[in-house]
């Protein structure tokens, strides 16, 4: 296959945990399986075998319920160790192709072979030469597909997965993106779903075709980013930090060094708020929430709030910011900038709504207002209370 | 692993008399030439004529170490009239079974048109069809795009039918690539590339290609591929042109180190 332009490789090894079992004890490869943690109260399944999945056992499925669908499920603690050594092992196969990769974890990597093609042959050829070495040397299957831009070539693994590949070519990427379930789509979760399901929309190609107006009046004005979604659009580069390394940063500066904790609070709502948004928009979550004071007097400070669980929604942040800036605030001392990072990142377990659509619940409606405001005339239109106080 | 065998659409072309059969060769000796060749072929003829039980059996007797894959009629495909096809479904059964009973039956392929559109009466069509054909291996080749989607993935799995793997030119709006093991069999079918005369040319010049080693070797990666999902892999190429189709899928034996023909390929 020849003649692309689409660059972007996304391979995705479904249910990795539960894969890289079964790379590991190729006896379990026909059995219903799943990897799940021992010990807590409410264990869940992490990743079920690719048997288990055809029992309809998928992750985040509480065990309990796995057990009664399927009682000769067997249970797997989830092994980190093999795990890390399955990741590194992938990046090392995919690092023979390009030098820009974004490993993000879970089994999940973006390549972009953009100008390899005198070395490597096109684009598609490269992939399929990937899968078949993660294949050959791991003895997993990945799914991964080829097309224009990181989103598109995302969902295009979730067509095909659990395995396979697929390539999309520029400019067919509405075509391709037409007939695919909603639910193939970053950012439409659990609420968005409801919402669109009742509205009659099942296919992609059905949000894509709404105009700016149409759009508004079924999800807000924070639809038109999922609506851009749905045609294919997307700016965003392959980002070769890993993505546990990986950090989402604001920085505040005050025009004038800040002496009053309502002004700081302020300023650190606003700052937290602009970084929660970024982390939605690439479907991810944190874990830690790092705060830098910078004092006026030269001096730095700072604070660090870990979380057991991923931070993603406004609120979760929101208090696990002001947690570390209150650790960082040790002197009496006026403070001229800091910095706020969202720090661990993680993909968000389940598919995260990118917004909160209009909603029954009245903190719904008025997430979804704020994030609509917010979106169409930036974020520094609105803001929590407090943030006006900031200089 | 899978079984990996490797063919040609059709073997009865005339103007492979020289480049792949003996100066001299006369039609009704092809099958047997053709059968030294490869393990497999894919049989085009019955798309254009309803083929005959006794018509199949003659040929496999012709060549017995011949795995048949089988073309749809095109009343099944193309020109399906709503009162009538089923009739021609059971005409086709009859004359296939025999294949099937005998154990060289590859595949029925079922190819549809671009104009076999990804709606609910064709869905509602092709679901009936494949009931009607359910005892036969089968793989489905879709020349629309709007097909390639995972809801068309799911049905294909659930039914056991093979979603064909396409190698064409790369044009607006063609199928994308897409190998995706959707049942035990995978089916590959490579056309060549030959962009210019894709559209509003006959059929000789629309697969008029060579494809050149280097495209050859990307080629049995994407078989190798197929084959770890997969139990049989049948790969087919139609680019007949100059019996082009017969010199790439020699190579192609090649570079996968595939063995002798035999009745063992089987």
């Amino acid at each position: 296959m020849t003649g692309d332009q689409a660059s972007i490789i996304h391979v995705n090894v479904t249910n990795f945990a539960a894969s890289v079992a079964t790379s590991r004890d190729p006896s379990l490869a026909d059995k219903a399986f799943a990897i799940a943690r021992e010990g807590s109260a409410r264990r869940i399944v992490i990743a079920p075998s690719r048997r288990a999945m055809e029992e309809g056992i998928h992750a985040g499925m509480p065990v309990a319920t796995a057990l009664r669908m399927v009682p000769t499920l067997s249970l797997i603690s989830p092994d980190a160790s093999a795990c890390a050594k399955a990741e590194s092992a992938m990046f090392e196969i995919a690092s023979r192709y390009s030098p820009t990769i974004q490993h993000d974890s879970g089994g999940h990597m973006y390549l972009d072979v953009a100008g390899t093609t005198r070395l490597f042959g096109p684009p598609v050829d490269c992939a399929v030469r990937i899968r078949n070495e993660i294949h050959n040397l791991l003895g997993m299957e990945p799914a991964v597909a080829v097309a224009s831009n990181k989103l598109v070539a995302k969902i295009g693994t979730r067509a095909i997965r659990p395995s396979g590949i697929t390539q999309v070519r520029e400019g067919d990427e509405e075509l391709f993106l037409a007939r695919q379930d909603m639910a193939l789509l970053p950012g439409v979760g659990p609420t968005i779903g409801r919402l669109l399901a009742v509205a009659g929309f099942s296919d992609i190609g059905q949000l894509a075709s709404l105009d700016d107006m149409q759009v508004e009046a079924l999800l807000g004005k924070r639809g038109l980013a999922l609506r851009n979604a749905a045609r294919g659009w997307d700016t965003s580069v392959v980002d070769p930090t890993h993505l546990g390394a990986r950090t989402i940063h604001k920085r505040v500066d005050f025009s004038e060094p800040a002496g009053e904790l309502e002004a700081l609070r302020a300023a650190m709502i606003s700052a937290a708020e602009d970084a929660g948004l970024d982390m939605r928009k690439e479907l991810l979550a944190c874990t830690a929430v790092h705060i830098t004071l910078f004092w006026a007097d030269g001096a730095t400070s700072e604070g660090k709030q870990l979380s057991s669980h991923p931070l993603v929604l406004d609120a979760e942040v929101l208090e696990a910011s002001w947690k570390a800036m209150q650790q960082a605030m040790r002197r009496r001392v006026r403070i001229r900038a800091f910095t706020l990072s969202l720090q661990r990142l993680l993909p968000a377990k389940r598919e995260p709504d990118l917004f909160t659509p209009p909603g029954p619940t009245r903190e719904e409606r008025l997430q979804s207002a704020v994030d609509a405001t917010r979106l169409r005339f930036g974020p520094a239109t609105l803001t929590h209370a407090a943030a006006v106080f900031r200089v | 692993m899978a079984r990996i065998l490797i063919g040609t659409s059709g073997y009865s072309y005339t103007e492979w008399v020289g480049p792949v059969y003996p100066e001299g060769t006369k039609a009704g000796e092809y099958l047997d030439r053709y059968g030294t060749l490869f393990p497999t072929v894919e049989l085009n003829f019955s798309y254009y004529r309803m083929p005959e039980a006794e018509q199949l059996l003659a040929m496999h007797c012709q060549s017995e170490s011949l795995l048949f894959s089988i073309k749809a009629h095109e009343s099944l495909t193309h020109t399906i009239d709503t009162a009538v096809w089923r009739n021609a479904a059971a005409t086709f059964r009859s004359a296939v079974s025999p294949l099937q009973e005998k154990g060289v039956l590859g595949a029925v392929l079922l190819q549809f048109p671009y104009s076999f559109h990804y709606d609910p009466d064709r869905r509602r069509y092709l679901d009936a069809l494949v009931r009607s054909l359910g005892n036969f291996p089968l793989a489905v080749e879709f020349r629309n795009g709007q097909w390639y989607n995972n809801r068309t993935l799911e049905a294909l799995r659930e039914r056991k039918v093979s979603l064909v793997s396409l190698d064409m030119p790369e044009l607006q709006s063609s199928p994308p690539m897409m190998d995706v093991a959707t049942s035990p069999l995978a089916y590959i079918r490579l056309h060549g590339r030959n962009k210019e005369t894709w559209w509003g040319s006959d059929s000789a010049a629309r697969y008029d290609y060579l494809y050149s080693e280097k495209e050859l070797a990307a080629i049995a990666e994407r078989v190798r591929g197929m084959a770890v999902a997969a139990q049989l892999v049948l790969v087919y190429f139609n680019n007949h042109r100059r019996g082009q189709a017969v010199r790439n899928a020699m190579a192609l034996q090649k570079l996968l180190a595939l063995g002798e023909v035999g009745p063992h390929d089987r």
